[in-house]
């Protein structure tokens, strides 16, 4: 009986996130016996090549798609897109923290352990059809983001940070749990192919009890992917965050949140479409308009890249509203471009920066005449700037690109309109920064040193050869993006 | 007779949980926040969960909501002094009673035209008492539920090791 | 019209009743003369008499008459509630003690059926399916009345011993309860009157004897949860003047006291019932038509178990010193948790190879 059942449950679906806890474990492992104080690099080293592991998992399971666990959760193109980015992020950022984290003074291991429970959680998320799993992937990432969050206890804005996305966050944990539990009580089930089955028999007469479970549903993920007016937490947390987790957060677990934001309203809520529109349009243009203003006023680059970050989700909502596969794979295509862009400038600003432990560190008076000073760093930081606008030939203009052709496509003229205004005002705050690397003398007395380390160094060029290569040949992404959005409608 | 005994229950809740968040004193909002964890062991007992109502007076009354009395009565919080000067934004308390006020219609507006649960019904009490066992209960969370129980699991060890992250004593 | 069912029923209300108000009276009964025992052992102990004053008259009788004593002077005390105390709570917290403590035996197989006027009666308040989750629950729930009673005197010393009952009721209600997980997996149920009937036979059925690890742990633990010495910190007089009770005086004073005593009685029924075979009586089985006799032997039985886990608590009292605070946790975290987890996976993986070689466990 228990070999039907087991054989039922298609275990081997989920190897990579097996693999995953096993590497979780051998890393708290190789933390115990590791000597006192001295145990970050073999953490680092276990979880590198386990993250190696886990790719390879992932890899091998390449063919083996379908539900496992009961149709718990779903292994498609889809979940195999997601896991491959999520597990390159979370590599990338455990590979060069290693000395940061020393200069941040956040020396101890369980900030690497944190990072591979985050990937855990997330890769939950990515292949969730139920929200049940769903719930505990959001939660155990969301944990491992507050405790990264609050991990430079020695800053005040570390802390404050990390409370207020803990609170809100549980806040929010509170707003889905309340939305599955109201989904479940009108659906009778919490399987997102079930609750599909039902909206779409009941069209016409939804309850409105499970109009209210979805949107609450909705404001959690807009808080997870902040989206105005559910973004407050995040310029805080990522200003408090230690800048490499910065990083993290702007790209893996928001890259994790719009996957499963795609996967549950197209697939669950996919019949409501029309009633979801106008809420998602508002929420749309407040987004990108909100961000982009209160970036233009910011002192501080990492400050500035926190709040363009929620503009930039307001451009993935702009896709997601297409209710298409074209506008699906413009997110994925989006979110990796974003990931590759966003994670080379927060590096750029990691070695800028002039004190860790200084409140008013990421100023952009940091990057006055950087250009003259340090001509190769001044050139990664404004091809990522140039990305982040959306010039080409970089990668980011196509990100935009097909974002907004998918919405013109839609019918999502006015929309389309308000994201390239949106764009427009962006040049200011980004361009800005290359002004002071360019055209502003160097000040030499308030220079400070530039923070190197070997593995920022080789990532950055390759972050910087990424958004070359993509804004000059996007097809290819763009194929992998559409190929695995396809099993997905 | 249920019956009855279900709006007693749901008035004591009602009551006990607008304490909680009307209490200056901690320590008062913790101990109607226990009472109210009673009255959901109650809920479950008239379920016929009675598996469910133990580890929830276990769990709820028994451990966490002790705990949040330990840290309570360690930091020694007595009631706040009056706060001075105003709120920050005069609007957010007339919207979160509009909200509520909004959400509590629309309940009340399901209560009067539902169409009904899509949740199947029991088969009688026996099945209702069945399911409130815990070896049923037990069976469930092996077979059907493995997964997300296993994943409660990864979760916990994630809140064990943020705790100890954030907690421990600082090393130079 | 009368129906049937509801006279059944009434007459089952009215049995319920008798047996509750009377398993009640004997518990109180036996709670007052362990607060006499209490003294007693603790004067044999320490080589003196102990109270025996309180007789009939002329005749001492080794103060029979003190718990009676004891009670009128509590009554007669002047009660004193501090200015700065928060009243309610102050007031409530004994009697939560008190509750908390007595609640239990609601749960606790005191005897076995018997045959009294042709109507089989059960000598249990309570045949709970959950039998044990529910002591655990009730038993997790002491804590509040001496945390509330500790913080609402406004004393430091009391919020200390009401902080200190917090952490140690926390640390050993989680050894308690991982010991009875193995119990649990063994008996395969958690209703007490099965586990009671499961250990009849000959001694070695007692559970004792199949989980040796299990009842050290959970005896450690049942010390720690009365708060009774090696583990009496709460109230640790040398260091806390009187812990959580500093403040009070009077009846209020003696139904924290009374609490006590009570929840030691109970954990001593319950440690009886759980690891020494209740009422049952080793090679005796238990009858199919139990009359009136065997009833009250097995009641009898029952007792004579619990009252000799009684005097085991007051003989440890007069005989160990008292734990450090933190030798306290560390004990409990460090030592009886990891041990209590290694318990449940021996009993599971004894149990398992029992079944594949076709062993009766």
């Amino acid at each position: 009986m228990f070999d039907n059942l087991i054989a039922g449950m298609h275990v081997g679906r989920i190897l990579p996130e097996i693999v995953l806890v096993g590497v979780v474990l051998l890393a708290i492992l190789t933390d115990v016996i590791s000597p006192r104080g001295k145990s970050t690099g073999p953490v680092r080293l276990v979880s590198l090549a386990g993250l190696i592991g886990v790719l390879v998992a992932t890899i091998l399971k390449k063919d083996d798609f379908g539900q496992a666990f009961g149709g718990m959760v779903m292994i498609d193109g889809f979940t195999f897109f997601f896991r491959v980015v999520l597990t390159f992020i979370t590599f990338i950022i455990i590979y060069v923290s290693e000395k940061y984290i020393g200069l941040a003074k956040i020396r101890i291991a369980e900030y690497y352990l944190m990072l591979l429970l985050a990937l855990f959680g997330m890769m939950l998320m990515v292949m969730a059809n139920d929200l049940l799993i769903l719930f505990l992937g959001i939660e155990t990432m969301s944990i491992c983001l507050y405790t990264l969050v609050g991990m430079s206890r020695h800053k005040a804005s570390s802390n404050e940070g990390a409370l207020k996305y803990f609170l809100l966050g549980a806040f929010t944990t509170g707003f889905f749990v309340y939305g599955i539990a109201l989904i479940y009580g009108s659906t009778g089930s919490t399987n997102l192919t079930d609750i599909m089955v039902y909206f779409r028999t009941v069209n016409t007469a939804m309850p409105v009890i499970a109009w209210a479970g979805v949107g609450l549903i909705l404001i959690a993920f807009a808080f997870k992917t902040s989206l105005v007016p559910f973004h407050w937490w995040s310029p805080d947390a990522y200003e408090g965050a230690p800048t490499t987790i910065t990083a993290f957060m702007s790209t893996a677990p928001k890259a994790a949140a719009f996957a499963a934001f795609i996967r549950v309203f197209y697939v669950g809520f996919g019949d409501l479409s029309s009633g979801l529109e106008p809420v998602l349009w508002w929420i749309a243009v407040l987004t990108m308009t909100v961000g982009n203003l209160i970036a233009l006023r910011q002192d501080s680059v990492k400050r500035m890249l926190a709040f363009s970050s929620i503009t930039h989700a307001g451009y993935l909502v702009v896709a997601l509203l297409t209710w298409e596969q074209m506008g699906a794979s413009a997110i994925l295509f989006y979110l990796v471009v974003y990931a590759i862009m966003n994670i080379g400038a927060f590096l750029v600003a990691i070695a800028v920066n002039r004190d860790e432990s200084d409140e008013k560190g990421y100023s952009y008076e940091d990057y006055r005449g950087l250009g003259f000073r340090k001509p190769i760093l001044a050139f990664a930081m404004m091809i990522f700037m140039l990305s982040l606008t959306g010039i080409p030939p970089t990668a980011g203009f196509f990100g935009k690109y097909y974002i907004f052709s998918a919405a013109v496509k839609s019918g999502f003229v006015g929309l389309a309109v308000i994201g390239v205004l949106n764009s427009a005002v962006s040049v200011y705050y980004y361009l800005r920064v290359i002004i002071m690397m360019y055209l502003k003398e160097r000040d030499e007395e308030k220079e400070a040193p530039i923070f190197w380390a070997g593995e920022m160094v080789s990532i950055m060029f390759i972050c910087v050869v990424l958004v070359i290569v993509i804004g000059i040949k996007p097809d290819w992404l763009l194929s992998i993006a559409q190929a695995s959005v396809s099993g997905l409608m | 007779m249920q019956g009855v005994m279900f709006i007693v229950l749901a008035l004591v809740t009602l009551f006990s949980a607008l304490m909680v968040i009307t209490r200056k004193d901690p320590v008062s909002s913790i101990l109607y926040l226990v009472l109210t964890f009673f009255c959901f062991a109650g809920f479950y007992v008239l379920l016929g969960a009675q598996f469910l109502a133990a580890v929830q007076i276990i769990v709820y009354a028994g451990a966490i909501a002790v705990l949040f009395l330990f840290v309570v009565m360690m930091l020694n919080l007595r009631e706040p002094e009056a706060e001075e000067g105003k709120e920050l934004i005069p609007i957010w308390k007339p919207l979160g009673y509009a909200v509520g006020i909004g959400v509590g219609i629309v309940f009340l507006s399901y209560l009067a035209s539902s169409p009904g649960p899509a949740i199947p019904p029991l088969n009688g009490g026996d099945e209702i008492y069945a399911m409130g066992r815990a070896d049923f209960l037990g069976k469930a969370l092996f077979t059907d539920f493995i997964l997300p129980f296993e994943i409660a699991g990864v979760l916990l060890l994630a809140a064990v090791l943020g705790a100890v992250a954030l907690a421990k004593k600082k090393r130079v | 019209m009368l129906d049937l069912s509801i006279v059944m029923s009434m007459a089952f209300l009215v049995e319920k009743s008798i047996v509750t108000v009377f398993i009640f009276i004997v518990v109180l009964a036996v709670v007052a003369y362990a607060t006499l025992g209490e003294r007693k052992i603790a004067g044999y102990l320490q080589d003196r008499h102990g109270p025996n004053r309180a007789g009939i008259g002329k005749h001492k009788l080794w103060g029979i008459l003190q718990p009676i004593a004891d009670g009128t002077k509590f009554f007669m005390k002047e009660d004193i509630i501090p200015d700065k105390a928060n009243k309610i709570l102050f007031v409530l917290a004994p009697t939560f003690t008190f509750c908390a403590a007595g609640f239990i035996m609601a749960a606790i197989p005191f005897g076995d059926r018997i045959t009294i006027f042709g109507r089989e009666v059960l000598l249990q308040i309570a045949d709970i399916n959950l039998g044990i989750l529910y002591i655990l629950a009730i038993g997790s729930l002491g804590v509040y009345g001496i945390a509330m009673g500790g913080w609402a005197s406004n004393n430091k010393y009391s919020l200390m011993g009401g902080l200190r009952t917090v952490s140690q009721m926390i640390s050993y209600e989680i050894v308690m309860g991982l010991a009875l997980v193995a119990l649990m997996i063994d008996h395969g149920t958690p209703a007490l009157r099965q586990i009671v009937i499961q250990q009849s036979g000959p001694i070695w059925h007692w559970s004792v004897f199949s989980h040796p690890l299990g009842f050290l742990l959970f005896y450690i633990s049942v010390f720690a949860e009365c708060s009774r010495m090696p583990f009496d910190l709460p109230e640790a007089e040398n260091e806390l003047v009187a812990g959580y009770h500093t403040e009070y005086s009077s009846m209020k004073f003696g139904l924290f006291q009374f609490g006590e005593y009570t929840h030691m009685t109970l954990a001593s029924c319950f440690i009886a019932t759980l690891y020494f075979g209740g009422w049952t009586i080793p090679w005796v089985a238990v009858p199919e038509n139990p009359g009136l006799i065997w009833g009250i032997i097995s009641f009898g039985v029952l007792w004579i178990k619990a009252l000799f886990f009684l005097f085991v608590f007051m003989w440890v009292r007069w005989t160990l010193p008292r734990f450090r605070y933190d030798q306290l946790l560390y004990l409990g975290w460090k030592k009886l948790i990891p041990l209590a987890i290694f318990n449940i996976f021996l009993t599971a993986g004894l149990i398992l190879l029992f079944q594949k070689f076709g062993i009766a466990g």
